[in-house]
């Protein structure tokens, strides 16, 4: 087998995978992902080839043939001929106006400030505890359900009964809404960093997230300092999340 | 064979150099910033010019010293005389450094007054400091260069050892004194309320002092042996005669070797580093890991695959160059394919560019699948697996030309081969466990133990295979066989190195943001903004060819004035 | 480790009360009752259980029984278009299950439960059909529905609970609570929708009942109502296209024909203070042209009421006092100097709403007619909450509206130049849009709106990319003419 087939087959199929993957998942990949995957399989197929000599001639020896040989003289005054407008038409293709929407680099989760000034005084984010962790028992209990209440007279239009990002009016905002269920998200935060980004909202966040995007209210307007904890002693709970902490 | 490729050669360098560089300078979002050049770019363009010699010149007299030593202790004069032509390199380079060194405190001084000011009164006494041990390297430099021949042999060797040894701690020195003032800009200590340093040792001696000194000494090793290594297959491509290929063959070896072992502790090192600005302040850290700096990292994680990929390519190359190196040959395969899964985690964003389209469907920033591949933990496995597959390579390349005459040579083998499998689950247990299902606290923690689990697994190895080819035969093999690919290996270890220099080099002192000396002295110029990841790119980028134009230039001359001393 | 295995288990061990509580009770309250929390917040309103009335069920049943696989697909599947979500991958098939008759016995509905209506003699979809059903449908259905079923009734309409009710909207097959399939459609015309004036045709009591056959002709004439273009499609770029020429003041001119509409989700304001909880308007479809001097949007929502206070009928559908129905086209306040080039170019967007101190937005507010005043357009400026203010309008901004079965229709001409806003061709321009419906006493800050979308004037013709094909193709053959030489030069 010619050493450009297999990198053909290699590519094609680890191509092939990804796709698949994405297809029986339901979700495809994202495609600039597919392309770096491939782009990668790609190379280091040929640095594998490439590594012996004999492997390094059979990626050579057929492009010298293609260029030199008296054989391949018809080939090769074809392929000069539609190079040229391949090329261009490449050329052409990368230059023309997109009509893809400007795409935005957007951080989801940025850099807290070090104070944030909520409910008239200074807040230093590092240091504030979450007060509902103190409660136990009953009185812990019962300020999980007021969280809960609190998030379904809330939050749960956007962030789903099953707080799965997915409320009843979370398919028209760009950027969907955030789930609290998973790994990914509030899991990976400290409880302070949640309460700040409840407490200041879309408004608050500082301009890599594009807080022109967002839709988040400015809790600090309608609840109480202690409400926000507690419905943010909820999404933990409710999730079986844990805050994450830097030491115990 | 040769011929064909040197025509190949003819038409893709041209044809490479227009497909990149054009992009590049016809760029428009370059002069879009308030014209194209803002001061900020000014002192960048110097600092990091400055930056790229001196880490150049620092780590080139550790290990000629190395060398040196080695030569001695083995009665080798290859050594010796490798050594003496890295130092040759460093001579010159020392010239540029200083030159570039002047040009960048001008800059900031005319350019930054508020800040180099506010510095220089806090540091007088080591800025003085700074300014004698400089004038005492240079002096070193040229007698350990100089005496060469003359200290040659016996106590004059060790004479010269010794001026050797000073030169090494007087450059560690300078790069120690000029850590403290960049970590103080980042980590402010022995500051009062008002800003001013009342504490000069504290303010010195910052919580990101010691890290920082430890990468960037490993760091310029590294870097250090791969200008060397890229310089040695330059000389290797262009020459003419046998032996002088035999030469540069074996002296890009020991470079490349030398960048290499420095390479496997980097990532280490940087966590170091990466944990202090952590526990210093977590918005740096964040801003660092999370927030816009993010995506940089994804530039950076391709680069350094891209180092790692070269590294083994070039080991890879060589694993036939004595008959023996044969047997190894299919091995390539699962390193490749290890390294190529690693790598792939390894820069899988955790926040993927995505269309609208996309995003509408996954209904978030966040895919389901890929998202976990885009947390730390997953890069820890992978960048431990990458470092030890990297180790296997070299043991692989070593064995290509050795023979062992232990009876109990296999079974080590399998020991090692038991070691370094039970320190993959090892490394891939603790990642996931701790990563995805423990409490998070031990998230950052539970990296300690993969660290120390590919220690062990390194040093292990290393003595197994000390015993087992301690004794044994070196097989013959002669230098100057090396494939043209595998110099331009080296050649690729090289740009990418000056590259991620560059690019790290930006992040870690942007990740201040609106801050000259975070939270004490402020930016209030025009130029106090995050720049688009595509402008850094770039900036990044023509400070890398400036800096590769003058090195080549400085090869030639080096070139030049030893063809001359040849004569 | 163990207690990561043993969470499933435990939990399905749990009693289906405890899940009832945990997921449930935050609408439908911890009795059952339809009173939990959030349920002030919804309509439709989370339903009272205990009275054990099944709109969406498929039984023919007298009894308002409903079917146990209806229990479990609403359980499982959930009702699109209303709050209440797909249990289906967060309760294991047992607890469904279970969850089923935890329900049913609240309502107090004894087994057995009926089985789903028969469909008698279904007719496929075919062009005689549909033209059977449109006859069948405007005489017995339009009154509620409207002549293009986009729910425009004509009379008021409340449910048992004495909620006001808006008929489901045909146009929208995404809205449909059991799905949109023929047989859904077919069970709900012969069942008609418990609790709500929505009658059963089966019923021989209903003056209006239709045969078999004939309510499958008014099912094909419903399945061909669909608009599929309103739906969105996550597509967030509006491209104005190039017109040489004069674009005419008429909605249906043949010029519109080229260009496609592109269609957004509104959602109800929830930011800030009088927010929406329960908007009539979900969606709004546009399309845009430009030629020399004019960009002209045309825009077209679907509303149920057109709103004129004032005016008797309108009155009457709105149950007296109402507002004026309104819609808004906001955009950024580019020709202030407050956008860099760059910003100007790739669409750098303002706080969504009210723009912010440093990056203003504009907003031009198209409000409907009232008793005996036409509908006009304003301007408005804002940079930032509180700040917004009205301003003169713009040179020569012309707009014209007309309401029609059902939708909204809005064109409004914005002259290239001499607006606050300075269009040039290849620029992305953030656009959002707003609409509120009076009927629904929307007005001020209570309306719904879209996120931030681009508007693209896409260039009629643009030589830059034929030059670089050009110059590439020029740079190849020098290419390979410096190789053919070189190679003739040697042996």
């Amino acid at each position: 087998m010619g050493a450009y087939r297999v990198i053909l087959l290699v590519t094609l199929g680890v191509y092939l995978l990804l796709k698949g993957i994405g297809f029986v998942y339901g979700v495809a990949l994202p495609s600039s992902v597919v392309s770096m995957y491939v782009f990668f399989t790609f190379l280091v197929t040929v640095l594998i080839i490439s590594v012996t000599d004999k492997g390094a001639l059979s990626l050579t020896t057929p492009i010298i043939e293609f260029l030199y040989k008296e054989e391949k003289k018809k080939l090769r005054k074809v392929v000069f001929v539609v190079l040229p407008f391949v090329l261009a038409f490449i050329a052409y293709a990368f230059t023309k106006p997109s009509y893809e929407e400007p795409f935005t680099l957007r951080v989801v989760h940025p850099a807290p400030p070090r104070i944030v000034n909520a409910y008239d005084r200074n807040i230093e984010l590092e240091k504030i505890k979450n007060p509902i962790r103190e409660l136990t028992g009953d009185a812990y209990e019962e300020a999980v359900h007021d969280g809960g209440e609190i998030y379904f007279k809330n939050c749960f239009f956007c962030h789903g009964a099953k707080l799965d990002g997915k409320g009843h009016f979370a398919k028209g905002l760009n950027p969907a809404p955030l789930p609290f269920t998973g790994k990914d998200t509030i899991a990976q935060l400290e409880e302070s960093y949640v309460f700040w980004r409840v407490v200041k909202g879309g408004e608050g966040l500082p301009e890599e997230s594009a807080p022109w995007m967002s839709v988040m209210p400015v809790w600090e307007e309608s609840l109480k300092e202690e409400e926000v904890w507690k419905v943010v002693t909820f999404i933990y709970e409710y999730t079986g999340n844990e805050p994450r902490r830097w030491e115990k | 064979m040769g011929m064909t490729t040197l025509r190949i050669k003819k038409i893709l360098f041209p044809l490479l150099f227009t497909a990149f560089l054009m992009p590049l300078l016809c760029s428009t979002a370059f002069a879009s910033e308030g014209g194209v050049f803002t001061p900020r770019l000014w002192v960048w363009l110097f600092a990091q010019l400055h930056l790229y010699f001196a880490a150049f010149i620092l780590s080139v007299p550790v290990f000629v010293l190395i060398l040196e030593l080695t030569g001695v202790i083995r009665k080798d004069k290859r050594f010796d005389r490798v050594a003496r032509e890295f130092l040759a390199i460093s001579v010159v380079t020392h010239i540029v450094t200083v030159i570039l060194g002047v040009i960048f405190a001008a800059v900031v001084f005319s350019l930054y007054s508020n800040l180099s000011g506010y510095m220089y009164k806090a540091f007088s006494p080591t800025v003085k400091l700074y300014a004698a041990i400089i004038i005492i390297d240079i002096a070193l430099l040229y007698l350990y260069y100089l005496l060469w021949s003359r200290l040659g042999s016996g106590r004059g060797k060790l004479l010269h050892l010794g001026i050797g040894l000073l030169l090494n701690l007087s450059g560690i020195a300078i790069m120690f004194i000029a850590n403290a003032w960049t970590t103080f800009m980042m980590a402010p200590t022995g500051v009062d309320a008002s800003g001013v340093v009342v504490d000069l040792w504290q303010a010195i001696n910052n919580p990101l002092w010691h890290p920082m000194n430890l990468h960037r000494f490993v760091a310029n090793i590294a870097f250090g042996g791969a200008i060397v290594a890229a310089y040695a297959a330059y000389r290797f491509l262009s020459a003419a005669r046998e032996e002088e290929r035999a030469r540069y063959d074996w002296m890009g070896y020991i470079a490349a070797v030398v960048s290499i072992l420095a390479l496997l502790p980097l990532p280490f090192a940087g966590y170091w580093l990466t944990s202090e600005i952590y526990s210093y302040s977590q918005q740096m850290g964040i801003t660092l890991m999370g927030g816009v700096f993010g995506w940089m990292f994804i530039a950076q994680a391709a680069v350094i695959g891209t180092l790692f990929l070269g590294a083994n390519y070039y080991l890879w190359c060589g694993f036939e160059r004595a008959k023996g190196g044969a047997v190894y040959r299919p091995y390539v395969k699962y390193i490749a394919i290890v390294l190529a899964l690693c790598f792939l985690v390894w820069f899988t964003p955790h926040t993927p560019h995505l269309s609208s389209l996309e995003l509408k469907e996954i209904g978030g920033r966040f895919h389901p699948l890929l998202a976990p591949l885009g947390l730390m933990p997953a890069k820890n496995i992978a960048v431990n697996i990458m470092i030890l597959a990297t180790f296997v390579s070299f043991l692989l390349f070593r064995r290509a030309v050795r023979s062992s005459s232990v009876s109990w040579a296999a079974i080590g083998k399998t020991i090692q081969a038991g070691i370094l499998s039970a320190a993959v689950l090892n490394i891939i247990f603790l990642g996931v466990y701790y990563g995805y299902f423990a409490d998070s606290v031990y998230k950052i923690t539970s990296s300690i133990p993969q660290v120390l689990t590919t220690l062990f697994a390194l040093i292990s190895c290393s003595v197994i295979e000390f015993f087992i080819y301690r004794g044994g035969e070196s097989v013959e093999h002669k230098w100057g066989g090396a494939s043209e690919r595998s110099q331009y290996a080296l050649i690729v270890l090289a740009v990418s190195f000056t590259w991620l220099m560059g690019l790290m080099g930006f992040i870690r002192s942007a990740i201040r943001q609106h801050w000259h000396v975070y939270t004490v002295v402020r930016d209030v110029s025009a130029d106090a903004f995050t720049p688009t990841i595509s402008y850094a790119a770039k900036v990044v980028s023509i400070i890398t060819l400036i800096f590769l134009a003058i090195i080549i230039v400085i090869f030639r001359i080096s070139h030049l004035r030893r063809a001359g001393e040849d004569r | 480790m163990i207690v990561v295995i043993l969470l499933p288990v435990l939990s399905a061990a749990s009693d289906i009360k405890d899940i009832y509580i945990e997921k449930c009770s935050w609408c439908h309250g911890n009795e059952g009752k339809g009173d939990g929390p959030a349920s002030k917040f919804l309509r439709p309103a989370p339903r009272d259980l205990t009275e054990g009335v099944f709109k969406y069920r498929t039984s023919a049943e007298e009894k308002i029984k409903p079917t146990w696989d209806d229990v479990i697909r609403i359980i499982e599947d959930g009702l699109p278009g209303s709050a209440m979500p797909a249990w289906g991958g967060e309760l294991s098939k047992a607890e469904v299950e279970e969850m089923a008759d935890y329900i049913l016995k609240l309502g107090k509905i004894e087994k057995p439960l009926p089985i789903s209506v028969e469909r008698f003699g279904e007719v496929k979809v075919n062009a005689e059909s549909i033209e059977r059903g449109r006859v069948l449908f405007k005489e017995r259905c339009a009154e509620c529905h409207g002549t293009f079923g986009r729910g425009n009734t004509t009379k008021r309409l409340k449910d048992d609970w004495g909620e006001v009710t808006w008929p489901r909207n045909f146009s929208k097959p995404w809205s449909f609570r059991g799905g949109y399939t023929r047989e859904y459609i077919y069970s709900r015309i012969t069942i008609g929708t418990p609790g709500t004036q929505m009658p059963s045709y089966d019923d021989p009591r209903n003056k209006k009942s239709l045969m078999p056959e004939e309510r499958w002709d008014v099912v094909n004439y419903v399945w061909s109502l669909k608009e599929p273009y309103k739906e969105p499609r996550g597509r967030d770029l509006i491209t104005a296209l190039y017109v040489d020429g004069i674009i005419p003041d008429a909605f249906d001119d043949p010029v519109w024909s080229s260009a496609p509409y592109l269609s957004f989700y509104l959602n109800p304001q929830l930011k800030r203070a009088e927010k929406l909880y329960t908007p009539t308007i979900d969606s709004v479809s546009v399309k845009a042209l430009y030629n020399e001097k004019v960009l002209t949007l045309l825009m077209e929502w679907d509303d149920f009421t057109k709103s004129v206070p004032g005016l008797r009928g309108s009155d009457k559908i709105a149950g007296g006092e109402h507002a004026r129905d309104g819609f808004s086209v906001q955009m950024p306040l580019k020709g202030g100097g407050e956008f860099s080039e760059d910003e100007r170019v790739y669409g750098v967007k303002p706080a969504l709403e009210m723009g912010s101190s440093f990056r203003g937005v504009v907003d031009w507010l198209w409000r409907g007619p009232e008793k005996d005043k036409r509908d006009e357009l304003l301007e408005f400026h804002a940079h930032g909450s509180g700040t917004l203010k009205e301003v003169p309008l713009s040179a020569s901004v012309r707009f014209l509206s007309r309401y029609r079965d059902g939708s909204w229709q809005l064109m409004v001409k914005y002259p290239l130049k001499g607006t606050p806003l300075d269009f040039r061709s290849n620029d992305f321009t953030p656009i959002a849009f707003a609409a509120w419906d009076g009927s629904n006493m929307e007005r001020a800050a209570r309306h719904s709106l879209s996120s931030w979308a681009y508007l693209y004037l896409k260039p009629g013709y643009s030589f830059k990319p034929y030059a670089w094909g050009l110059g590439v193709f020029i740079i190849t053959i020098i290419f390979e003419v410096v190789f053919i030489r070189r190679k003739r030069g040697k042996p």
